[in-house]
């Protein structure tokens, strides 16, 4: 039933919902970091001996004309802040690719995964954590973390990407299970190679960087071959994320080219422009998760809006089809009932068995009917009930009166104990009987042999109803499924019960509404024991009927 | 005593119609609310069961307008659709209310409940 799927809906809906805000709001910080870092140093150096744009940013070298804790705190901030937006994209793409599944979200997200490790990696460098025999700068290993790591992670993953040929389906695994396998090898070889480094020193660049095929090198590799292919898989996926990972490069190649034009820039200096500029490309990734999470959001509110659309118009289409059967059943009923009260003259006893089966039948009819109304009723949340205050031990006598006679033709014990007090509780009188009834007919639908027993019990707040049985039991596996409608558990012995299913999950869901709960606790082959919980009355604190 | 059922559809006047009968009251049958009204105005009732869903109004407004012409007669509902809320307004109103399908028994318990 479609009204059982809504909730898994609501759950992904709140999902790609908080995706949506988390970036929004990375998205919104890291703007902020980036103007107040701009500004912040701009206006530390005002009074310094800057001539031209460029040194704006080159701050170390300024570092004696302003604040130093301000310097170190912007430095620390940045670190942080690019590590976690890039850890962010690979969460964020994660859950999107839970709720949504299109390859770039999974491939991005754990290429992205990758340049956060390469950026941790850095900064503990940079602070000296990691690598503390000999200087970091110049490094092979700097120059690889810091400007190699973005162009070739990326250019892996937009490869992969591609070659899944299945892209359409938007559910392959094992781009998936390729993605992961093949970045955690790159990050183990990485690792490996790294670590090398310590007693390598001729990993070691010379202090001058002029060798310009290392300087090109990135920027070759994000004009010639990131960006064609990341353009030619936006052209398969058009999704936000897709459209951004490829803006994102833009940033990426203009502080490469920053760099190469100026080969005095310290590349390495924190905070100069170059950085600020890959800063930049590590946010727009951010922005298409939240596009993506909003459009996600929205298809999935407008699938709930149709689902519950479709549940409402069924359960209406129920409702009226049931009570337009209501009204030709009482003619036959009360026709049927006038010809053997003899309203229309005598009948023979043949005649009489003829109509008492029609009676039978008909009073059958009606009862499935009704079922079907009660559970259209709740599934609709209309309220289905009338609380009052009642004496539960009154309620439960008179079901055990009502089934005395058929639970003795079927040769079984049937007993009742009730407490010397009334136990007085805040329901539904007519609903509490269905319940009690319900699990009285069920006890005997399933007990061939043995006893059935009802008894009272009551706690601090809640009056109780307990029908316990030596029947066929339920077992444990399929205990959750009986307060599902339509469902019936199979086995040798339940079919041959008759039944639509439909009488404990109304119970189940009276007893709910109601501000109550319904236990089971079963064996199977021994027996079942079903107890309906009622609110009481407490004098000082009515208690407020919960709404369906 | 003397009934009036307002009731449209034709088998449930039938049925109606032969039990009240059969229990000795005077029946009269009207089909819609308009008729009902023209027909409380002349004449006196004991007791009318009247349908919830009439085809020129709502059953609880026909019993607010009988009840303005003769604020006593007793009422009896009768309806295949009641909500909860109808009910309680029902039982507010003061009257019974008989939900199809309803048996023979049902019937001429409040047929008997009223008479004495």
């Amino acid at each position: 039933m479609l009204e059982y799927k809504t909730p898994f809906l609501r759950k992904k809906i709140k999902a790609a919902k908080s995706v949506a805000w988390t970036f929004g709001a990375i998205g919104a910080l890291a703007f902020i970091f980036v103007v107040l870092a701009y500004f912040g140093v701009q206006l530390g150096v005002q009074d310094s001996i800057y001539t031209n744009f460029e040194s704006f940013f080159t701050v170390n070298k300024y570092l004696t004309y302003i604040n130093p804790i301000y310097v170190r705190l912007i430095q620390i901030l940045f670190h942080w802040f690019s590590f976690a937006s890039l850890i962010s994209i690979f969460i964020g793409g994660i859950i999107l690719y839970l709720i949504n599944p299109r390859p770039s979200l999974i491939v991005f997200g754990i290429s992205f995964l990758c340049i956060a490790l390469f950026n941790l990696f850095h900064f503990l460098t940079v602070e000296h954590v990691l690598f503390t025999k000999y200087p970091f700068a110049w490094s092979l290993f700097t120059w690889w973390e810091t400007r190699m790591a973005i162009p070739v992670t990326l250019f892996f993953g937009v490869l992969i990407a591609i070659c899944d040929s299945n892209i359409r389906t938007y559910t392959n695994k094992g781009v998936v299970l390729v993605t992961i396998l093949f970045f955690a090898i790159f990050m183990y070889v990485f690792v490996y190679f790294s670590l090398g480094i310590e007693t390598q020193p001729e990993f070691y660049f010379n202090e001058n960087l002029d060798d310009l095929l290392l300087l090109a090198l990135p920027l070759a590799l994000n004009v010639v071959v990131v960006l064609p292919l990341l353009l030619a898989y936006y052209k398969r996926e058009k999704s936000y994320f897709s459209l951004m990972i490829l803006l994102s490069l833009i940033p990426q190649i203009l502080a490469e080219a920053y760099t190469i034009l100026d080969p005095n820039i310290d590349y390495y200096e924190l905070l100069n422009f170059s950085y600020l500029l890959q800063l930049l490309g590590f946010i727009i990734p951010s922005v298409g998760l939240l596009l993506d999470g909003r459009m996600v959001y929205f298809d999935l509110q407008y699938t709930r809006s149709l689902a519950e659309e479709n549940i409402q118009s069924k359960n209406h289409f129920i409702s009226t089809f049931s009570y337009q059967l209501r009204t030709p059943l009482t003619s036959i009923i009360g026709q049927a009932e006038c010809l053997l009260e003899g309203y229309d003259g005598d009948l023979n006893e043949r005649q009489k068995d003829t109509v008492v089966q029609i009676t039978k039948s008909t009073s059958k009819l009606s009862l499935i009917i009704n079922e079907i109304i009660d559970i259209a009723k709740i599934e609709s949340g209309e309220s289905v009930y009338n609380p009052v205050e009642t004496n539960l031990c009154e309620h439960v006598k008179a079901c055990f009166n009502a089934k005395e006679v058929n639970i003795k033709a079927k040769n079984l014990s049937f007993s009742m104990q009730l407490p010397q007090k009334p136990v007085m509780i805040l329901a539904d009188p007519e609903r509490v009987r269905q319940i009690i009834l319900q699990f009285i007919d069920n006890a005997l639908k399933f007990t061939n042999k043995g006893e059935i027993k009802l008894s009272v019990l009551e706690d601090e707040s809640f009056g109780k109803v307990e029908v316990k049985d030596t029947g066929i039991g339920i077992a444990s596996s399929n205990l959750a499924k009986i307060f599902t409608p339509y469902v019936q558990i199979q086995n040798k012995d339940t079919l041959k019960v008759a039944g639509i299913g439909l009488g404990l999950p109304i119970a189940f869901k009276f007893a709910k509404a109601m501000g109550g709960s319904i236990d089971v606790s079963s064996v199977e082959g021994k027996g079942s024991s079903f107890i309906a919980n009622f609110k009481k009355i407490i004098p000082d604190k009515p208690p407020t009927p919960k709404a369906l | 005593m003397n009934l009036l059922i307002v009731e449209d559809d034709e088998e449930i006047i039938v049925l109606q119609e032969k039990v009240c009968k059969h229990e000795g009251h005077n029946v009269h049958i009207v089909k819609t609310a308009k008729e009902a009204l023209d027909l409380v105005g002349e004449k006196d009732f004991d007791l009318a069961i009247v349908d919830l869903m009439l085809p020129d109004m709502n059953g609880l407004e026909l019993v607010a307008k009988i009840r303005e012409i003769k604020p006593t007669l007793r009422i009896i509902f009768s309806t295949a659709f009641a909500t909860a809320e109808s009910e309680a307004l029902i039982k507010k109103m003061g009257c019974d209310l008989l939900i199809k399908p309803f048996t023979v028994g049902q019937l001429t318990e409040f047929l008997h409940k009223r008479v004495s």
